[in-house]
């Protein structure tokens, strides 16, 4: 053990010492100071709303209690389980299926000016195109079934999880390419030690912005061409001019996305990039 | 393996080595000749430009486009081999694999058991001070332990020659003179070859027999200075110091020793 490390080791000492013996104190006090904002403008736009329904005191903008008696209405009922599930399952689909193909074809790119040259045209005019675009189109060439959505919604992720892809290989240093060389690593222990690591790390951030894109392609198919689903029911709200359920299933679904942000999206992201963090932190 | 069979020797003889630029080739070494026998140290110095870093490629099987013959033990050199072991300025770990992880992938082309390598890699964080961090990540080590692990999984493969490329000149002055200390232990264990590239004089003066000064465009030997003081080495010895001068010199550094001023007092200009 070195000088240095002694030092080190002495000082971890007396920090271990001087630590109050109260310990939950700062962590609860560091909770309440993470929830505070957060209650806060849940609690501001909640108050601005219903004082706006009360001065306005129209249909157009329902009070709180109108949409609460809603929302419990299509959870008692087990209809905004149902109808959410089939929405996530379409999106599932065609989010799987982007992500199969922006595989190959992002690494073609980050590894080949060529393939770059090759598909840049095409992830361009993915990421100019709207959503509702490829909704129409998918609905006019394939019906009510299950390929429509699923297809609209690869297409509307497939850009930006191409460019995810990209950068997380280009992100790959070439001295760590060049380590590779002077181990004379096997390509499959490359593959399964540099690369798989290195890209779930780096495309899991970009997974969770192409659900985002998933979720305002397929409520667009499921208002055109679907008889069931989220985007279904907000329509037949909007048809019904019933404000209250329109923000009743738009609540319904923030929250089925907040509860795979955190419980899905969140965790995954915690594990592949948990090398990333500091002892420090 | 004992000591003096353990280290493997090198011999370069009329090695060229050119760039390819804009303007054509440029030459970046010309006509280096250097033998180095079994277990030796020995430091190539020179200032930035003068192909120390390329040499030691050249050596590490890197870069094969050269003319020339470059000869490590008895086989010629056909890419890198984990024989040739080699530590860069910067640690080089892999950011996602746990300390112990990236050491076994040190051992990987040796072909031992999964239960050797585990032995092996305990054994090697054990002698380099980290067997408390074996399954700490990169990011969460300090500079000179990463330095460290890195030296840990370049011993994995059992080199018989060490190309080091400044892979202390990162580390604050306390860990350097702690790693240097820690090499020149490992070296009088192992008898492995030591090659060292340095900027810094005094890494120089301490740690190897024989030091190579390099001059710049194009990269030759300017001069040789062997250096047989005895280990331990006194760092403030006045030998150690006439080194240290001999080194100045051959480098045509000013060192603002006494007999380096002149005898009227300095012009103004001459004060930055």
């Amino acid at each position: 053990m070195s000088v240095v490390d002694k030092a080190d080791a002495a000082a971890r000492a007396r920090v271990r010492v001087e630590r109050p013996a109260t310990r939950w104190v700062p962590a609860v006090r560091s909770a309440a100071g993470e929830a505070l904002p957060f209650i806060a403008s849940f609690v501001l736009l909640a108050a601005s709303w219903e004082a706006m329904a009360l001065w306005l005191h129209s249909p157009l903008v329902p009070d709180l209690s109108a949409i609460l008696r809603e929302f419990l209405v299509i959870g008692e009922s087990g209809k905004a389980f149902r109808e959410i599930w089939v929405t996530f399952y379409r999106m599932g689909l065609g989010f799987l299926l982007a992500v199969v193909l922006a595989f190959p074809i992002g690494i073609a790119s980050a590894v080949s000016r060529k393939a770059e040259r090759f598909f840049e045209p095409g992830v361009i005019l993915g990421l100019t195109v709207p959503g509702l675009v490829w909704a129409l189109l998918c609905v006019i060439w394939f019906g009510v079934s299950i390929v429509s959505p699923v297809i609209a919604v690869a297409l509307g992720v497939l850009p930006s999880m191409v460019i995810t892809v990209q950068q997380g290989v280009r992100s790959l240093s070439a001295d760590i390419v060049e380590m590779t060389r002077v181990f004379r690593l096997k390509r499959t222990t490359v593959l399964r030690r540099i690369w798989i690591p290195l890209l779930y790390a780096s495309t899991i951030s970009g997974a969770r912005v192409g659900f985002s894109i998933a979720w305002k392609v397929i409520v667009l198919v499921e208002i055109f061409g679907m008889s069931n689903g989220v985007g279904y029911q907000l329509n037949s709200q909007f048809s019904l001019q019933s404000v209250e359920g329109v923000i009743a299933w738009t609540l319904a679904f923030w929250l089925a996305m907040m509860a795979v942000e955190y419980l899905v999206f969140r965790p995954i992201e915690k594990n592949a990039s948990h090398w990333k963090k500091s002892a420090y932190e | 393996m004992d000591r003096a069979s353990r280290g493997l020797p090198l011999l370069i003889s009329r090695l060229d080595k050119d760039y390819a630029g804009k303007a054509g080739p440029r030459p970046v070494l010309r006509g280096i000749d250097l033998e180095v026998e079994a277990g030796a140290f020995i430091t190539l110095i020179g200032p930035s430009g003068c192909g120390k870093s390329t040499i030691l490629r050249l050596v590490a099987g890197l870069d094969r486009d050269y003319s020339g013959s470059i000869r490590v033990g008895e086989a010629p050199i056909r890419g890198p081999d984990l024989s040739r072991g080699m530590l860069f300025q910067e640690h080089r770990l892999f950011p996602w694999l746990t300390v112990r992880q990236n050491v076994a992938l040190g051992a990987f082309h040796c072909g031992l058991a999964p239960a050797a390598v585990d032995a092996l890699v305990r054994e090697l964080l054990e002698r380099v001070g980290l067997a408390h961090a074996a399954d700490l990540f990169p990011s969460q080590l300090s500079g000179g332990m990463a330095q460290r692990a890195s030296i840990a999984r370049t011993l994995a493969g059992q080199p018989r020659l060490l190309l080091l490329d400044e892979p202390f000149s990162a580390l604050d002055a306390f860990n350097r003179l702690a790693l240097q200390l820690e090499l020149e232990r490992l070296w009088q264990r192992t008898g492995i070859t030591m090659i060292l590239v340095s900027h810094d004089i005094e890494e120089a003066a301490y740690l190897s027999d024989r030091i190579v000064v390099l001059e710049a465009d194009p990269g030759r030997i300017r001069t040789v200075v062997e250096n047989p003081l005895p280990r331990p080495r006194d760092r403030v010895s006045p030998a150690f110091n006439a080194i240290k001068a001999r080194l100045f010199e051959a480098l045509h550094v000013d060192t603002g020793a006494p007999f380096a001023v002149p005898t009227d007092p300095a012009p103004e200009e001459a004060i930055p």
